[in-house]
């Protein structure tokens, strides 16, 4: 600090010298002749004020006291030896004119106060003065810019700069630092030290960087892509115009009606004038209240958007179904009806494979054999009691039928038509069952009575089912008990029980086409066992509350159950245990489903007077999905009570399906 | 009249007629304006030729374009067909059909499942098994219930007798029992001659060829069958079977076995009639949505057409040798079994309301066949005009189960409702 005051003191007297200097050089570089004698005259005592009396070499010896003091007198100041020094004289202005004149050193020459005399100057001073005068260093030929020597360069030298050997401290590791360093460590390791959290930049948002919609959020980009334009103002009519045709214009009543009416109800908010030129318009009063009201206009205006549902046709809704003139043939027509049961038909079976009869049980305790080609009934075999269900034997090398009736009895019944030699076989298959074989359960007593065979039940059968191979025979009880549901099988004249307990009452029952499972339709759920181990294999659940008819398809992989709930659901047994597809097509209890041999076609009947027939075509490739499309709706058989169509199924070979009516008559459709 | 004509298109028509010698129409070209139709131009026709012949009484005739009658006016018909209307357009006369009209309604006492017309006769079996013979007059002659209770299905005349008597008539009968028999008729019975064994399940179709020597069958358990009728040939004497049957009538009957069984059919052969051309050729339709064409001296598939929907009846044409076919739907449809390029069915009737049970050519007409359909109407039909029938002939009550055409211009037709009504001139 000390330092720097004493520089600036330094640099203060410096400058106070440069300032001298400065009115010097001012007065040297002056043109006209008089101001060089007014430098002139100044010139001494700024010599004397400053200089230091060892430079000069004084002939006055005056000693440091200003000259002005001698101004009163004659003399000067004294000499070495004491002697008064003289004024020089005055010389005159015309003297002083012509040795201007007349010296060409006239301009060299500076008077000396201290002297009294001019003293001319050399060619040295002469040419410091002019240095100064322009700014420069006053010693001449001094160059403030020496050549710089660049000693620690970047360029690598391969020799020291300094010849010092290097101190041991460079290569003796510091005990400070390693001090410093266990400390830290011992910081570390005990963690009292943590590494610093870095700092986050604060953020800077780029306000006119590149939008960019990447990163924007979905209500950011909406907001951009609902754009909301001002709603457009109504654009001027005659009646604004400032030359309106004289129909707009108001007449005294209606100007007075305009007045007397309020701003909201008139017609419009300004009253038609008439002005002669377009000079003569005078400013609109009413501009800036106008503007005011459009922009709280567009600031209340409704921001909701309205949402839009770009539909060209109301089909487009719809799902994307095939054509059904590409899923043909499937039944369309109704080809016609076979009339001869009275009361209702409950239950049809179609004989299989060459598909010519149709057998038919109805209320009226008969089942009838149809002629499918004429509708021609050929048979009528009387029960006395109501049928409920009637099923020929699949087998083609049999012409059985079992039939059930009220009076708990089942029958297998040879129906004598057809084929004479199956006919005959079949009588005799009959003959030769070993009814008398005390074996099976209790529930169940075989009998023949003349030609047919009488099964005693425990109940009324709502159901009779056939396996495939056409010698098992399963039926379902109309009983709330375990053995609602018997297996029988016809070549040892035996029936068992599955089930010993109760799980619920039994709707439906259907044996797996190819492999010893039976499928059982509950109420709310089917129930899938293996008959083989006599265990449960799997638990449906149908959506639906009151199942009423559960069929399987000819592979076994899907079940088709209706509901007394309208429902028809589509099981497929691989996929999952609940219903692949469940549909709610039917107004009222579905009665009946059947699934065709040969086509994809599956129908449903109900108590609605309709059956419904569905393309269902069933991928043995279990990577392409099934298929169920709606293609017809059959209407037919007239209502009787609450109930129209009981019964359902379809001809083996043909697309034809055939319906059982509550009104007496089976309805053939074909396409 | 002359302001509405005026914005009429007008035509040039010509008329001519063929065939017809006793009537000549004069070759004039008429103007006539394209709002006629063919009533109007019927009336043109008779008045041009009164000109020339003053004893001539009105006529109906049916006017040909081209290859279809004109049913519509002028204009539709020129805009449907494309007529070129720059020249004459010829038309040609024919002489129409009569209109049936309704001759008897016979009864029966069940469903009619074939009817025959034979010399003065109508011929009826029945689905109870029943055979009717009825004369001209309506009045039942015989009735023969031999296999009461089995329904028969088809039945076939053999030989008819001369003169004025059923006395010799041979008849082949099946149905349910697929045995085919071969009826006599003796006085008011009749007595089974030939049993034909063979089929399995009912017999749907039966016919015989020109010469009686040869019978063809088609029955549900989808067979073909060729059957000999000469007496003594393939012949096979079952005496276990005639015990049996010797046990309920004295009867003494051939029973015969089949000379060659044609499988090929996928499912119930419905129909089966000889072909025109050949004698060794036949020709069946079948569930299995086709028709086929058989050899029966190679035993084998000739040709075959295939359809999308099951067959229910054909007839083949006795001089054309067209068949034409009814289906499990309601339209007749026209096949030509030489055909095995293009569109196979080369016309299609539309009309019908239900399933045609039964199609038969017309006897005398080469170009009128007669349908009888479930829709208990029965439908004259001209292959020249497949737009609309000939003429509709109501009468039936329910399904219409057979038609045929008498050789004496009847068309008789058989159905559920238990008649047999006959139609002629």
């Amino acid at each position: 600090m000390g330092e720097q005051k004493v520089e600036k003191a330094h640099g203060k007297k410096r400058k106070k010298n440069f300032g001298a200097l400065d009115s010097n050089g001012t007065i040297e570089n002056g043109t006209s002749d008089e101001q060089k004698t007014a430098i002139s005259r100044e010139k001494p005592r700024a010599f004397d004020e400053f200089d230091s009396s060892d430079e000069e070499d004084l002939r006055n010896t005056i000693g440091n006291i200003p000259v002005e003091w001698y101004d009163e007198e004659e003399h000067i100041g004294y000499d070495k030896e004491g002697n008064k020094i003289g004024k020089a004289k005055k010389s005159g202005e015309i003297d002083t004119f012509l040795e201007k004149m007349e010296d060409p050193d006239y301009w060299k020459k500076v008077f000396d106060r201290q002297t009294g005399q001019n003293v001319t100057l050399t060619q040295e001073q002469i040419d410091k003065i002019h240095a100064f005068a322009v700014g420069k260093y006053p010693s001449i030929g001094y160059n403030p810019y020496q050549p710089f020597v660049d000693f620690y360069t970047s360029e690598a030298t391969i020799h020291p700069i300094d010849n010092r050997p290097a101190s041991k401290s460079q290569f003796v590791p510091s005990k400070d630092e390693m001090k410093i360093v266990s400390r830290m460590v011992h910081a570390i390791k005990m963690g009292w030290l943590k590494p610093k959290e870095k700092k986050e930049k604060p953020k800077v948002y780029d306000l006119w960087g590149e939008e960019d919609d990447s990163n924007k959020t979905k209500s950011e980009l909406a907001r951009i892509r609902m754009h909301m334009p001002a709603p457009k103002l109504t654009l001027p009519t005659h009646a604004e115009s400032y030359n309106p045709p004289e129909e707009y214009l108001l007449t005294e009543e209606e100007k007075k009606e305009w007045e007397e009416q309020d701003p909201e109800e008139r017609r419009a908010n300004f009253v038609p004038h008439k002005f002669e030129a377009m000079r003569k318009i005078p400013q609109y009063e009413k501009f800036v209240r106008e503007r005011f009201e459009r922009c709280l206009d567009l600031y209340l205006a409704p921001r909701q958007r309205r949402l839009k549902l770009n539909i060209e046709n109301p089909e487009q809704l719809l799902p994307d179904l095939p054509n059904p003139n590409d899923l043909r043939p499937f039944p369309t027509t109704l080809a016609f009806y076979m009339r001869g049961h009275l009361g209702q038909v409950r239950s049809i079976s179609v004989e299989p494979e060459k598909g010519e009869l149709v057998a038919s049980g109805g209320q009226d305790g008969t089942v009838r054999i149809w002629m499918l080609d004429s509708g021609r009934c050929i048979k009528t075999l009387d029960f006395g009691a109501p049928i409920l269900s009637v099923a020929f034997c699949p087998t083609p090398n049999k012409t059985l039928l079992a039939v059930s009736y009220e009076g708990k009895r089942v029958a297998l019944v040879n129906t004598e038509t057809g084929d004479k030699l199956l006919n005959s076989q079949t009588t005799q298959f009959i003959d030769e069952l070993p009814l008398n074989v005390e074996e099976g359960i209790p529930q169940v007593k075989w009998q023949k009575q003349k030609d047919r065979i009488v099964l005693e039940m425990n109940a009324d059968v709502r159901k009779v089912v056939w396996h495939r191979r056409g010698d098992y025979l399963a039926t379902v009880g109309i009983l709330d008990h375990a053995s609602s549901v018997i297996i029988h099988q016809l070549s040892k004249a035996k029936s068992q029980c599955p089930f010993s307990k109760k799980k619920g009452l039994v709707q439906s029952v259907a044996f797996h086409p190819t492999q010893p499972q039976f499928f059982v339709a509950l109420s709310r759920h089917v129930r899938v066992y293996d008959l083989a181990k006599c265990q449960l294999i799997k638990k449906c659940l149908a959506n639906s509350s009151h199942l009423s008819v559960m069929i399987a398809d000819n592979q076994g992989d899907n079940l088709f159950v209706g509901g007394l709930d309208r429902r028809f659901s589509w099981i497929d047994l691989q996929l999952s245990n609940r219903p692949w597809k469940s549909l709610r097509h039917h107004g009222s209890a579905i009665r009946g489903i059947a699934y065709h041999k040969k086509y994809p076609l599956l129908a449903t009947v109900s108590d609605d007077g309709s059956a419904l027939v569905y393309y269902a075509r069933i991928h043995t490739d279990s990577f392409r999905d099934n298929e169920l499309v709606p293609v017809k709706r059959l209407r037919g058989h007239t209502k009787v009570g609450d109930l129209s169509m009981l019964d359902t199924a379809w001809h083996p070979t043909q697309p034809w399906l055939l319906t059982a009516g509550a009104d007496g008559t089976i309805g053939l459709w074909s396409y | 009249m002359q302001i509405d004509g005026s914005n009429e298109r007008h035509i040039q028509v010509s008329f001519f007629i063929k065939n017809e010698k006793e009537i000549s129409i004069p070759d004039d070209v008429f103007d006539v304006p394209t709002t006629a139709d063919s009533e109007n131009l019927n009336a043109l026709v008779n008045q041009s030729i009164k000109q020339n012949e003053d004893d001539w009484t009105d006529t109906k005739f049916e006017l040909l374009i081209g290859e279809t009658f004109l049913r519509s006016t002028l204009n539709e018909f020129i805009e449907e067909y494309s007529v070129d209307t720059e020249h004459v357009v010829k038309i040609e006369c024919i002489l129409g059909l009569e209109p049936p009209k309704p001759l008897f309604d016979l009864p029966a006492p069940d469903w009619i499942s074939s009817v025959h017309s034979f010399n003065k006769y109508v011929l009826a079996t029945t689905f109870n098994g029943e055979i009717l013979v009825w004369d001209r007059k309506g009045k039942k002659i015989a009735q023969i219930s031999k296999d009461s209770g089995t329904a028969y299905k088809c039945s076939e005349i053999i030989t008819s007798p001369k003169g004025d008597s059923i006395d010799g008539l041979t008849l082949a009968v099946s149905g349910e029992k697929p045995s085919i028999s071969i009826l006599e008729f003796r006085g008011k019975m009749a007595t089974t001659l030939q049993q034909l064994r063979g089929h399995e399940r009912s017999v749907s179709s039966i016919a015989t060829n020109k010469d009686k020597t040869r019978l063809i069958s088609g029955a549900f358990d989808s067979h073909l069958k060729v059957w000999n009728l000469q007496e003594s040939a393939g012949s096979i004497e079952k005496p276990t079977e005639s015990n049996d049957k010797s046990k309920r009538k004295k009867e003494n009957f051939v029973t015969k076995v089949p000379m060659v069984t044609l499988g090929g059919h996928k499912d119930a052969v419905v129909a089966v009639k000889w072909s025109a051309w050949n004698d060794a050729h036949c020709v069946s339709a079948s569930w299995d949505h086709s028709i086929a064409v058989w050899d029966l001296e190679l035993a084998g598939e000739i040709s075959r057409i295939r359809h999308s929907k099951a067959f229910t009846s054909i007839d083949v044409h006795q001089t054309t040798g067209l068949v034409i076919s009814g289906s499990a739907d309601s339209i007749p449809r026209l096949f030509d079994t030489r055909s095995t390029e293009g569109s196979l069915v080369k016309q299609s009737f539309v009309g019908h309301t239900g399933w045609i049970s039964s199609v038969k050519w017309h006897y005398a007409q080469p170009n009128v066949f007669i349908s009888g359909s479930f829709d208990s109407v029965v439908k004259l039909w001209d292959i020249r005009s497949s737009k609309t029938s000939l003429y509709d002939l109501h009468g039936h009550t329910d399904r219409v189960m057979c038609v045929a055409s008498g050789d004496d211009a009847t068309i008789l037709s058989g159905g559920a409702d238990s008649t047999v009504k006959v139609f002629g001139q």
